[in-house]
């Protein structure tokens, strides 16, 4: 279950220049088909494979906005040295992770669902990872950047699990004990 | 008056009385019905032990229920058709009685490395030894090795499997308790209304009500395990363990040990009387004096609603000891008397025997009950019982002795007094002689014993282990080991984390720059309204901490089974390819676990509410080199080192806590218990010899065959437990009886002559032969004990024993030489 669930996140994890809101769900759904065709390729090694998938997501992904909201309050206690070195430091983490859950895919569909717009600058999209025996929902949370006005992935929910939300728990149980610098180090 | 009171009453009327004495004393006799014996492990408990509401805090909030364990060993391999039938057969049928909630065995825990499965397919279908196409090999092999079930589902060699028998919890008991509690708690701090106070009475009584009905039940429960065992004998070998069975079930061996044995006991005591005075009254007046004593108290006992405990059981030993020794006595007093006066009246001679003996034996008893009364200041119940069983005991034996004894006598014809043979009564002449011609042996041999003593005493061990109770070559100790050793452990402890909910201490929130990014502020929102959703509680940090606790338990060889969510991470690792489970993993897991799969792996180790860690682990208590206290000071300690105290706290729990805690404040009541009672006691000397010299003399004659009991548990390690612990108490009550008696009649000897040599040789003589003769008859009565198969009742007869001969050998041999010594008799004139 959890290898589906996790591979489908970043199956559709597809690289897309900047969105504009009316493309979302169609390059969404284009891009997912790229990574299959990817992971399906059995020309590719698995160096190659991981190369081409890093630079699908690269774009469409905010890191910068997902480190911020990883480390929650705590970010705008960082000098902007800290800041940078984290931001590196959990774009790495989340790449690596990717990677590496991608390597799990067996075979499973995935079909796009709905766009819903929360507000004005929040929406999800609904996706559906189809195994042999169950489906599984996967969200895509994307936010309107004010400087750019396009759309990014902020977040994603697995099956009621918010991927940001569980880095954020995480980081603040070991900040109540450490410091930033042993956190970054140790991402 | 005394001497009125037997004269126009006692022996003016003796049948009378005699006839209203024992037939009141039979009336009120129905009480004994009424008495009950709670020999449960929960009397052992201290009932205002923090300890214990926070074990039944953890038991509610972990929804843990009691367990009995029931070791399979059959003649074929474990997992052999013949083998898995009868395991089903007996699992069934365990199934069907009333208090058993579940059985879980071999045959039905979930199987998740035969063969090794996705998640998915797992949490879809739980396959089990009954699915069909079930490899046997692979089956053995998770066994044997995964984490679930190894060492304590099978034994390292794959020839015994456990199977688990969950009974039902009981939530009228936490109800009833809770109440009853609150009430009790409110009634400490405030006055109660006149509402409350009836309430606090009606759940009083429902809760114990409910409580011997429960017990009923329990007892039998194992009694219809046992049963049903016995059916399937033919095929296996079966040995029940668990604690609660341990501790209920040796209570109940003890209970009959000591019923056989003490049965016994009584034979020989009215052999040894047959022997000593060779007249059938003096057999007989004895052991109805006792009779009488015991059922007076023990109906007493019922009509108060006094339950006797494990610990107040020894409290009838040593009514029978005092008792024996009042009439022992007295019947030497009146043989003496008649041995002087053989042409006195019957009435004549009863009347100066029992005038002559009531002040040392009003002493001799008051002083008893002053010791006893300060075990009244310990707060544990069954030692504050004890304190009362005994005062009120003796105090009981003491009256119906003086009524008894000289009404019973009246109506007997007077017979010739008792030539005693030499032989039979040479002790204390002996002990005279040696007195007279020891230059410095006593004092040597006295400081040698002290010496022995304090270098004994500070061996002692305060451990109470049940499987030790047992001779290691019976059959119960060879099964009970069996699951000790080889299945897991015994005695449960918890380890509880209690983490902190503390925010992040990193440092306070100042901005460094001005960021006045909205969209950072509203992702703040957006995400703290679902930070506290369980399914991020599983984070790397938590894990880590899990990780840690739980192999640090594991690696501690007192601890047989050790289950936490460490458990499962770790199975979680073999089904994820050997990769560790990370916080998004866990939560995944977490969101798509059905209810019923919750319940049982995650709510027994992670209450997320409460945001506690539980560690399940069984202690193995066969182990003689366990030392319980120690362990858990040492666990708590490392533990301490181990986890941040601002990221967790540690506390322990469960049985083996509530067990140390009893016995660590039984051992320390006694110590602090018996500086008070020789307070006590030099006091009551004091008063009643009204000399210092005296008062310390006296003092020293006790303190050193107390001292050798000790002594002796040290050397030979014995250890101080719920059984041993009340010796102390008896060996004070024998020696202040021996040494009051003694030291009496020796002023009396002395105002004759003035010549301490010769009052020696003459109290040695005569009250001597009293010491001596009850000495005898406890001795040789006790020795039967020793027979036993339940290592307490031996150590109890060998340390009575002991107590008895420590405390003669000092009043006859040790007390003579001070007396003679100090010389602290006024000459009169």
């Amino acid at each position: 279950m959890l290898q589906k669930v996790i591979i489908v996140l970043f199956l559709s994890i597809v690289s897309l220049d900047a969105l504009e809101e009316q493309n979302i769900q169609k390059v969404t759904d284009i891009k997912v088909r790229q990574v299959l065709n990817i992971l399906k390729d059995k020309t590719l090694s698995q160096k190659q494979k991981d190369a081409k998938n890093v630079r699908i997501i690269d774009d469409i992904f905010d890191f910068d906005i997902m480190s911020q909201i990883s480390l929650g309050k705590q970010w705008k206690t960082l000098t902007k040295n800290e800041k940078t070195r984290f931001s590196k430091a959990f774009e790495k983490k989340i790449k690596h992770s990717y990677l590496d859950k991608l390597r799990l895919y067996n075979n499973e569909k995935v079909i796009i669902k709905d766009l819903k717009k929360i507000k004005s600058n929040r929406i999800t999209l609904e996706t559906q990872v189809i195994g042999l025996d169950d489906t599984y929902k996967v969200i895509y949370l994307f936010y309107k950047k004010k400087q750019t006005n396009q759309w990014y992935i902020y977040d994603v929910e697995l099956v009621g699990v918010s991927i940001i939300q569980t880095y954020r728990k995480q980081f603040s149980e070991f900040l109540r004990t450490k410091t930033i610098k042993q956190l970054i180090e140790s991402l | 008056m005394l001497t009125t009171l037997y004269q126009k009453l006692i022996l003016k009327y003796p049948l009378s009385v005699l006839i209203i004495l024992i037939s009141g004393i039979l009336i009120f006799g129905i009480n004994v019905l009424k008495l009950e014996i709670d020999a449960s492990a929960e009397t052992l408990l201290l009932n205002d032990d923090k300890d214990l509401a926070f074990s039944r805090t953890v038991a509610k909030r972990f929804q843990t229920n009691d367990l009995l364990i029931l070791a399979y060993k059959p003649k074929q391999d474990l997992l052999s058709p013949e083998s898995l039938q009868t395991l089903t057969r007996i699992s069934e049928d365990l199934e069907q009685l009333p208090i058993v909630e579940s059985v879980d065995s071999l045959i039905n825990v979930p199987l998740f490395f035969s063969p090794i499965r996705d998640m998915d397919d797992l949490i879809n279908e739980t396959r089990t030894l009954k699915s069909t196409d079930i490899n046997l090999s692979l089956v053995k092999h998770e066994f044997l090795t995964s984490p679930l079930y190894k060492d304590s589902l099978v034994n390292k060699d794959f020839t015994i499997s456990s199977i688990i028998i969950h009974l039902y919890q009981d939530p009228e008991y936490f109800t009833l308790l809770e109440k009853r509690n609150l009430l009790l708690d409110k009634q400490k701090t405030a006055s109660l209304t006149k509402e409350e106070k009836e309430m606090l009475d009606d759940v009083s009584i429902a809760f114990k009500e409910h409580r011997d009905k429960q017990r009923i039940l329990n007892n039998q429960n194992i009694k219809e395990i046992r049963s049903l065992i016995l059916k399937y004998q033919d095929d296996a070998t079966f040995f029940l363990g668990g604690v609660q069975m341990i501790s209920n079930d040796i209570v109940g061996f003890v209970k009959n040990d000591l019923f056989l044995y003490g049965s016994t006991l009584i034979l020989l005591i009215i052999l040894v009387l047959g022997l000593v005075f060779k007249k059938p009254r003096w057999v007989m007046l004895p052991i109805l004096i006792c009779a009488l004593s015991v059922i007076s108290i023990t109906s007493s006992l019922g009509f108060f609603g006094w339950e006797i405990t494990v610990i107040s059981s020894n409290f009838i030993a040593l009514q029978l000891i005092i008792t024996i020794s009042i009439v022992l006595h007295l019947i030497v007093r009146y043989e003496e008397l008649l041995t002087l006066y053989p042409r006195a009246s019957s009435k004549k001679l009863i009347l100066l025997t029992m005038l002559t003996k009531a002040t040392p034996t009003f002493f001799a008893i008051i002083t008893t009950i002053a010791g006893f009364s300060s075990l009244l200041y310990s707060h544990i119940h069954p030692v504050i019982n004890l304190g009362w069983m005994m005062s009120a005991g003796i105090t009981m034996s003491l009256i119906i002795a003086f009524i008894v004894f000289p009404t019973v006598l009246i109506l007997l014809k007077k017979t010739p007094p008792i030539k005693q043979k030499k032989s039979m009564s040479f002790i204390p002449s002996l002990t005279a002689r040696i007195v007279l011609h020891d230059k410095k042996a006593i004092y040597i041999i006295s400081l040698l014993t002290i010496v022995f003593s304090v270098t004994g005493a500070s061996q002692l061990i305060v451990e109470n282990s049940f499987i030790n109770y047992f001779k290691k070559d019976t059959d119960i100790y060879k099964g009970m080991k069996i699951i000790d050793q080889e299945l897991g452990g015994t005695t449960p402890l918890d380890i509880i984390l209690t983490l902190s909910d503390k925010n992040s201490t990193f440092s306070p929130i100042i901005a460094t720059q001005e960021d006045t990014e909205e969209e950072s502020d509203s992702f703040e929102d957006e995400f703290n309204t679902v930070e506290n959703q369980d399914q991020y509680w599983f984070t790397d940090e938590k894990i880590k901490i899990i990780k840690k606790v739980h192999d640090y338990l594991t690696h501690l060889v007192q601890i047989g089974e050790v289950q936490s969510f460490a458990t499962l991470l770790d199975t979680g690792k073999v089904l994820n390819k050997n990769k560790d489970l990370d916080s998004i993993d866990l939560a995944l897991v977490y969101q798509k676990l059905p209810q019923k799969y919750r319940n049982v792996i995650l709510t027994p180790y992670v209450n997320i509410d409460n945001n506690q860690l539980r560690f399940t682990t069984r202690i193995i208590d066969s182990n003689e080199a366990l030392r319980r206290d120690t362990l858990l000071k040492k666990i708590q300690d490392d533990l301490n080192h181990i986890i941040d105290p601002d990221v967790a706290t540690v506390q322990l729990s469960n049985l083996m806590v509530l067990y140390n805690n009893m016995l660590q404040s039984l051992f320390h009541s006694q110590i602090t218990m018996i500086g008070l009672v020789l307070l006590i006691v030099s006091i009551m000397f004091f008063v009643l010899f009204r000399d210092f010299k005296l008062t310390l003399i006296a003092l020293t004659v006790n303190v050193i065959p107390i001292g050798m009991v000790f002594g002796f548990m040290g050397w030979l390690h014995i250890p101080l437990d719920i059984m041993t612990i009340t010796i102390a108490a008896i060996a004070m009550g024998i020696g202040i009886d021996d040494t009051v008696h003694y030291i009496h009649r020796f002023k009396v000897e002395f105002a004759k002559d003035n010549r301490y040599y010769f009052s020696m040789h003459r109290t040695n003589n005569s009250i001597g032969n009293a010491l001596y003769f009850t000495t005898l008859v406890i001795v040789i009565g006790f020795s039967i004990l020793t027979l036993s198969n339940l290592i307490p009742t031996i150590y109890f007869g060998f340390l009575t024993m002991l107590v008895m001969i420590a405390a003669l050998t000092s009043d006859l041999i040790l007390l003579p030489k001070l007396l003679l010594l100090i010389k602290p008799f006024k000459k009169s004139k």
